[in-house]
């Protein structure tokens, strides 16, 4: 996610490290470190993929990077803190599209056996290009999320080796319009992708989550609803990103603490405390790992973490960035401020509060500059 | 753009007009009493007072002198002049629209303005 400030973005002041959600800095979290998997595409030529672990190791807290060549790149396991935008960045100086390896999610019927599941866990694992298999439930039927490049053919195909269908199941927040009419033209323009199966969608303020069953890649989805209007960001599990409340860290140390422990967690991800009127708050992306498992992680260390609403993974644009979409009549309402067309009037209160000024009292005196913006 | 108030602010008002967040809850790093900065969550604003709060960081974050106003809660001039998320609009000496830049981010052109303002205002 790339930093912006809508009033910085044209200023020639100052260059302030201005970010929006994902936390590029992050203070207390650069003790502990994890193991997270990327995949790049670019040259394979010795000497640029030289180039590319000189750039990672130079973000910050990264303290190992191992580099693996396949085809059309590279897999590479970045010890240090996964902060996935900063990797990207750095590669892409340097010639290369990087992303963390892909997580997908599939349906599994056959048997709930936990011997046969075993079975089936084992198999892909050792299928080529998979890294970690995990096997849990959903609504009560198996789900496996399976680290790796594998596409889900070969893997479908494994998984009947060992008397098992699966079923790919991929999960998306959409951002834009909530009016029934543009969800019902986002689910029809989905539905049109090649290998879309049955698609699931929830309303929510901002947007949508979509679950989609079949063998679909993010980029043609995000294309598509893009193109209808919305913004389509793939999530690492059906609940998008965590958010969690916390108690019982108030000195450095406690963060610091806090922070091994979560860095220790399977599921990788970016670990934010962040300071809010209402109190300490974790925030989790992009982590393979239940909320259970995480909160349990956290408890063993005396910390708390309890679950919150996540209001704001809902309005999420193409690029990550978070945003609350127009209000009606916001994007609508062009007309009333025309070229050449009189100033639609005001009067507002000034910034100390105090008193007011009005459009009119310009008229006549001094051509008037109107810098729209906010903080954020 | 302080630098486009200060050379022009002798013949044309500058008014900052600040509307209603554009990404709100997003974590940005916000000037403490001490001088440093610490990460902060900046929700929506929908009442004078909070929407105050945020034009004054912005502000003094990014070392803005001119004059400023807060839109309405009902952000009525924000829909009026369709500003969201930003957008710099010149109002000529008649009272009409004399400049309207391309609703932002992408429209929100600080060196067009200029480029205005200096074939404009002698």
């Amino acid at each position: 996610m790339k930093p912006t400030v809508h009033l910085i973005l044209s200023l020639a002041t100052l260059a302030l490290p201005m970010v929006t959600y994902a936390v590029q800095t992050p203070p207390a979290f650069s003790t502990a470190s994890s193991i997270g998997s990327y995949v790049a595409s670019g040259s394979t030529m010795a000497a640029d993929l030289a180039r590319l672990r000189a750039a990672l190791l130079k973000v910050t807290g990264v303290e190992q990077v191992d580099l693996l060549p396949r085809p059309g790149g590279v897999t590479l396991h970045i010890r240090g803190p996964q902060t996935g935008t900063l990797f990207a960045t750095a590669a892409r100086a340097v010639g290369y599209n990087l992303r963390t390896m892909s997580v997908r999610t599939y349906l599994a019927t056959g048997s709930s056996a936990d011997t046969d599941l075993t079975r089936l866990r084992e198999a892909l694992t050792k299928a080529s290009d998979v890294e970690l298999v995990e096997l849990g439930k959903s609504n009560g039927a198996p789900v496996l999320r399976i680290r790796g490049e594998a596409s889900a053919p070969a893997l479908i195909a494994v998984a009947r080796t060992v008397g098992f269908e699966m079923l790919p199941v991929s999960s998306y927040v959409a951002s834009g319009s909530t009016a029934d009419a543009d969800l019902i033209r986002l689910r029809k323009a989905l539905g049109s992708v090649a290998g879309v199966g049955k698609i699931e969608m929830r309303g929510l303020p901002g947007g949508a989550t979509v679950v989609i069953h079949g063998d679909v890649t993010d980029a043609a989805l995000a294309k598509t609803a893009k193109s209808v209007g919305f913004g389509l960001l793939p999530v690492s599990d059906a609940g998008g990103a965590k958010r969690f409340g916390v108690i019982g860290v108030v000195s450095a140390s406690d963060e610091e603490r806090l922070n091994k422990a979560l860095h220790e967690l399977v599921g990788g991800g970016e670990f934010h405390l962040i300071k809010t009127p209402t109190g300490m708050q974790l925030d989790v992306i992009g982590s393979a790992d239940s909320p259970d498992k995480i909160s349990a992680a956290a408890k063993a260390i005396g910390v708390d973490l309890h679950p919150l609403e996540m209001v704001t993974a809902l309005s999420v644009d193409a690029n990550g960035e978070r945003i609350t979409p127009p209000a009606p009549g916001e994007r609508t309402l062009e007309e009333l401020a025309k070229m050449g067309e009189p100033a639609p009037s005001f009067t507002l209160i000034t910034k100390d509060g105090k008193s007011t000024v009005s459009l009119s009292s310009y008229r006549g005196k001094r051509p008037v500059v109107l810098i729209f913006g906010s903080y954020t | 753009m302080e630098r486009l108030y200060q050379t022009y602010k002798d013949r044309v008002a500058f008014l900052l007009v600040y509307i209603r967040e554009a990404h709100p809850d997003s974590i940005l790093y916000v000037p403490t009493d001490n001088g440093g900065k610490e990460l902060q969550v900046i929700p929506q604003t929908s009442m004078a007072a909070e929407r105050l709060k945020n034009l004054h960081l912005c502000m003094s974050l990014l070392q803005m002198t001119m004059p400023a106003l807060i839109d309405s809660d009902d952000n009525v001039v924000n829909r009026a002049y369709a500003a969201w998320p930003d957008r710099l609009y010149v109002i000529g000496v008649d009272g009409n629209i004399a400049y309207k830049s391309a609703p932002g981010p992408f429209g929100f052109k600080t060196p067009e303005l200029a480029a205005w303002l200096r074939a404009n205002v002698k």
